[in-house]
């Protein structure tokens, strides 16, 4: 078996994912409670439901934002033996994604506001078949990662089809 | 020089135009006809509208024109909005003939020249030119292009005979693809003939249940041998051609499809056993390719082999692949997961639909609800055999991957095709070593197997993970700026 370490996310990740999911669920909370409120002083119903809906999003949004980028934290893992990367990663699936880095397409990289602030990166690694996804990296990882793998951009792949 | 296609272009263009309008023209005729308003006007209308097929198609034939010098190859066309498209002879990859219905009556054919862009579409179409002309074009092409050296080639050819093609037919379960267009036909011509079929159901309610039951039986062997029919019809005059490495693929009576390519652009084979093919002995293969345009196909390379002719087969059309027996079965603490987990599941939730209908309805009829659970043993029994007979297996290049439920399906794929290798697992079941498998090809094709002991998987994933490179790595990569 490989010796190469496996790289893990940085746990500032974590707080990243939880500032990352805070503007849609705090749309959600603002029109769960907007439409909440004109019902009661509008048109004068006991929205019921409205509990409900609040209960379902509570279910899902403590979960999401406590638990989940804990996890992610946890079980996400990366390592590039030799000439592939393997990727291991999910949470209540654990999944172990083996690519060879020749076949690598392309690789597109995303950072806005809240990851720029955690010096995060997210990489897309495409292959032709795909992609796999590494979010909320440290950037100098993500950066030498992409080196690594532009590395073997220029090489010679065995299987070279003829066009 | 530049040369127009054949004047008989202008036929082929306007039956074409004249076929696609058929179906709303003649409902209207019909229906005219149904209702006795035919009058002069009628016909003036329709011969106006032959007339101005017949010179769209003479501006088209007119307008369409191309050349043909040492370097390339251009195609103009278009009579409002031209277009003009040149190709470079040396980008050619493959070069293709297809007949249709129409152009085989005409003995026209259209051309196809591939190139190795991504436009999804052959790069030159010169449609309506005469066949011979066409295969003169061909091999004129080929012989100054870079394919000269695969001409030189001696070629092996093979072709599937009528009987083969009829069993092949027979055996293939297409009758409901039959009954469904039969019964969309009735649907279409329903209203035209309404009255008769009125008529017929009438005189036909007024016979005896054994003489309905003895036409219904007839009615059914004519779909079948319909079926039948068009199956030969579908693979009909196949032909599988390998000049070197070039592998040609064409079938169709009617409408003719040839496709050629090489065989490096094979991404799986996949050998298909129904349950009556594997009791007398006999199997289709098909091919994962990707095209010179790059698309995904699936193709149909044989349909009816016999098994044990698949060797020979291969080893002559397909030396890269070869069958093997599988090493790795699936993990039997599996079945539990894989097989009697859902078996719970269902039953249990058919017990649940069943209280709610047995409870809420007040007929007789909700009882048959519980027919439901008629389904859960025949589930039961081809899942555990499915399970069992799962496989996979890896050969010096090959990796081998069978699955059979009530059709046996062997995919063999060459490791350096495969793009990714994953294996993954529910949390809850990480604990037993176990894990499913999944493949990805180019163009999102994938193949999964589960479970399998993370022993076996470790095995896969060392056999995959060897050099995909050309050389080996030595020390560092280097890069140009390094």
């Amino acid at each position: 078996m490989s010796t190469v370490q496996w790289h893990t996310l940085p746990e500032r990740s974590i707080r990243a994912e939880r500032l990352g999911l805070l503007p849609l669920h705090g749309l959600i909370a603002v029109i769960l409670i907007g439409t909440t409120i004109t019902q009661v002083m509008w048109l004068d119903l006991t929205p019921w439901w409205m509990g409900i809906a609040g209960l379902l999003w509570l279910i899902y949004f403590i979960p999401r934002i406590v638990y989940i980028p804990v996890l992610r934290f946890k079980y996400m893992r990366y390592r590039i033996d030799e000439e592939f990367l393997v990727v291991r990663n999910g949470i209540f699936f654990r999944r172990e994604v083996t690519v060879p880095l020749v076949k690598v397409q392309l690789i597109d990289s995303q950072t806005g506001p809240i990851l720029r602030r955690y010096d995060l990166i997210t990489l897309d690694i495409r292959t032709a078949s795909g992609f796999v996804t590494l979010s909320r990296l440290d950037r100098a990882q993500g950066d030498a990662l992409r080196t690594q793998v532009e590395r073997f951009a220029k090489l010679e792949e065995r299987e070279e089809e003829s066009l | 020089m530049t040369r127009r296609v054949h004047p008989l272009f202008i036929v082929m263009s306007s039956i074409s135009i004249i076929r696609s309008l058929l179906i709303p023209f003649a409902a209207l005729i019909l229906n005219a006809i149904r209702k006795g308003e035919i009058n002069t006007y009628t016909w003036i209308g329709i011969s106006v509208g032959i007339v101005f097929v017949l010179l769209y198609g003479i501006a088209s034939w007119y307008f369409y024109t191309f050349t043909i010098d040492a370097e390339t190859i251009r195609v103009r066309k278009g009579i409002f909005q031209k277009s003009e498209r040149t190709t470079q002879r040396k980008r050619i990859e493959s070069i293709g003939i297809q007949q249709n219905v129409i152009e085989r009556l005409l003995r026209l054919a259209t051309l196809t020249v591939e190139t190795s862009s991504e436009s999804g579409t052959p790069e030159v179409e010169l449609k309506g030119i005469r066949l011979d002309f066409a295969k003169e074009l061909k091999s004129s092409i080929k012989n100054e292009g870079q394919l000269v050296v695969e001409e030189q080639q001696a070629e092996v050819d093979y072709t599937i005979p009528v009987r083969d093609l009829a069993l092949a037919g027979a055996l293939s379960g297409r009758v409901g693809l039959a009954l469904v267009g039969i019964g969309t036909a009735y649907q279409f011509i329903d209203q035209f003939i309404e009255r008769y079929v009125d008529r017929l159901f009438s005189e036909l309610a007024h016979l005896s249940l054994f003489v309905l039951t003895g036409l219904g039986v007839i009615v059914l062997l004519v779909i079948y041998i319909g079926s039948i029919i068009v199956y030969i019809l579908k693979y009909g005059s196949y032909r599988a051609v390998l000049q070197h490495n070039r592998l040609l693929i064409g079938y169709g009576m009617l409408n003719r499809t040839e496709v050629a390519f090489h065989a490096d652009k094979i991404q799986a084979l996949v050998i298909q056993e129904s349950w009556i093919q594997r009791l007398i002995g006999r199997a289709s293969l098909s091919l994962h390719i990707i095209s010179a345009t790059g698309e995904k196909e699936r193709l149909l390379l044989h349909p009816f082999i016999r098994t044990n002719e698949i060797d020979p087969f291969l080893a002559t059309y397909l030396p890269r692949f070869r069958q093997f027996h599988p090493q790795h079965e699936v993990a039997p603490i599996g079945f539990r997961y894989r097989v009697r987990w859902p078996l719970l599941g269902y039953a249990l939730l058919f017990t649940a639909l069943s209280s709610v209908v047995i409870i809420v309805l007040d007929s007789s009829w909700r009882f048959l609800i519980l027919l439901l659970f008629i389904w859960l043993p025949f589930y039961y029994l081809a899942v555990r055999s499915g399970y069992r007979k799962t496989r996979f297996g890896t050969g010096h290049d090959l990796l081998m991957l069978r699955k059979q439920w009530v059709q046996k399906e062997t995919v063999y794929t060459p490791r350096l095709k495969i793009e990714e290798l994953t294996w993954s697992v529910s949390r809850w079941l990480e604990a037993k070593e176990i894990a499913r498998i999944e493949i990805q090809l180019r163009g999102n094709t994938a193949f999964n197997a589960l479970y399998f002991e993370r022993t076996d998987i470790d095995t896969l994933q060392r056999w995959y993970k060897q050099s995909f490179l050309s050389t080996p790595l030595a020390g560092e990569v280097k890069t140009d700026d390094e």
